[in-house]
């Protein structure tokens, strides 16, 4: 087929740029790629090289195909779980307005829910303290 | 310079017929770079009937590690770079977006499409937002593009959904892609649209026709962008 004629014009005031650095949005897509479960799905490169095979019992060979070390990883799912030194439970009972509140605010501060229960709470005492 | 991811977390939205539609059509008029981020390989294999156009260049080694280096090296290479990216949830697609000038979100006219299409649209607003805390002004325009509808005939259903997208103000392109055997068969030829000969494939012209206005109108949008970085789209 014969190409007819161009019909975008001049394209000429897009130009290939340098382009702006785009890095430090970066770190941010890390957070919400968590947030909304895009988890990686990029087989994990083997940091360490793998243990040699025990050489104790004697492998069929059927078995030891299928534990080659390409066998892709489990995928993990996406976690908000960090390590706070915060051991104690409190389960307690609210409005869902509420608990999608203090939700929104650990995404969006990227704050553990302990730690805002404690700020919370100092700010409560705070505003006690304040003469009225 | 401008960036186009084309993401839809639902697999056979069209992300990848559209992508190559628009990276043909701008081609024929500038330097395209068309990163195919999908492990398929859909779009270099497609490059390997010979028939790309000279000014189309295909990357087609982009992975969770290097994409957002390889989105670098082509928006200095070639005034456009078009993403197309797997139809999963994956952190690729994130990783794309946050390099974004423009996204693209592909949808069918089904419930469960739109369903998925919601994910992205919550991707890229968050996105935005979270950028926006240290870059004030920082606009993410993206907009929704209906695939694979009937030129003849809208179905309750697409019809419902376009309603639900404009009431919830995700924009959305008033150019839909119809349902044609000529984008099918750009890639059972390997040609690009204007490769393919019309004895061939039926209302070729229709097709070509479509694409055209889906690309002035991408070309439109990227322009508002350019010329109002501060305010977006």
């Amino acid at each position: 087929m014969t190409e007819r004629v161009n019909p975008f014009g001049d394209l000429g005031d897009f130009s290939a740029a340098p382009a702006k650095s785009k890095t430090g949005h970066l770190d941010v897509a890390e957070e919400v790629a968590a947030a909304n479960g895009f988890t990686s799905r990029q087989p994990a490169k083997p940091v360490a090289p793998a243990a040699p095979p025990a050489p104790a019992a004697p492998v069929e060979p059927a078995a030891a195909a299928l534990a080659t070390p390409n066998k892709p990883p489990k995928e993990a799912l996406p976690s908000r779980r960090r390590t706070t030194g915060r051991s104690e439970q409190v389960n307690i009972k609210t409005t869902f307005a509420a608990k999608k509140r203090l939700m929104e605010i650990s995404v969006e501060r990227d704050m553990p829910l302990g730690e805002i229960l404690e700020l919370a709470l100092e700010a409560l005492e705070a505003s006690w303290a304040e003469p009225s | 310079m401008p960036t186009i991811v084309f993401v839809s977390p639902k697999g056979g939205a069209g992300k990848t017929t559209s992508s190559l539609i628009l990276a043909d059509q701008l081609a024929r008029s500038a330097g395209v770079t068309i990163i195919d981020a999908d492990p398929n390989r859909p779009i270099e294999n497609w490059a390997k009937g010979g028939a790309k156009p000279e000014r189309l260049h295909v990357v087609a080694d982009a992975d969770e590690e290097n994409i957002v280096e390889r989105i670098e090296e082509a928006a200095a290479r070639t005034p456009f770079v078009i993403v197309d990216l797997e139809g999963t949830a994956s952190k690729i697609v994130v990783m794309a977006v946050s390099q974004a000038d423009f996204v693209i979100v592909p949808t069918q006219g089904s419930q469960l499409d739109a369903e998925q299409a919601g994910r992205a649209f919550r991707v890229i607003q968050q996105q935005e937002k979270m950028v926006q805390r240290r870059v004030p002004g920082y606009r993410l325009p993206y907009s929704v593009l209906l695939t694979r509808t009937n030129s003849a005939i809208r179905t309750r259903t697409l019809a419902h959904i376009e309603k639900g997208l404009v009431a919830a103000g995700v924009p959305v392109f008033d150019t839909e892609l119809n349902e044609r055997e000529a984008f099918r068969a750009m890639f059972s030829f390997r040609q690009p649209l204007a490769g393919l000969n019309p004895a061939d494939v039926a209302n070729l012209d229709k097709a070509v026709a479509n694409a055209e206005q889906f690309a002035q109108e991408v070309i439109t949008a990227l322009r508002k962008v350019q010329q109002a970085p501060a305010e977006g789209v």
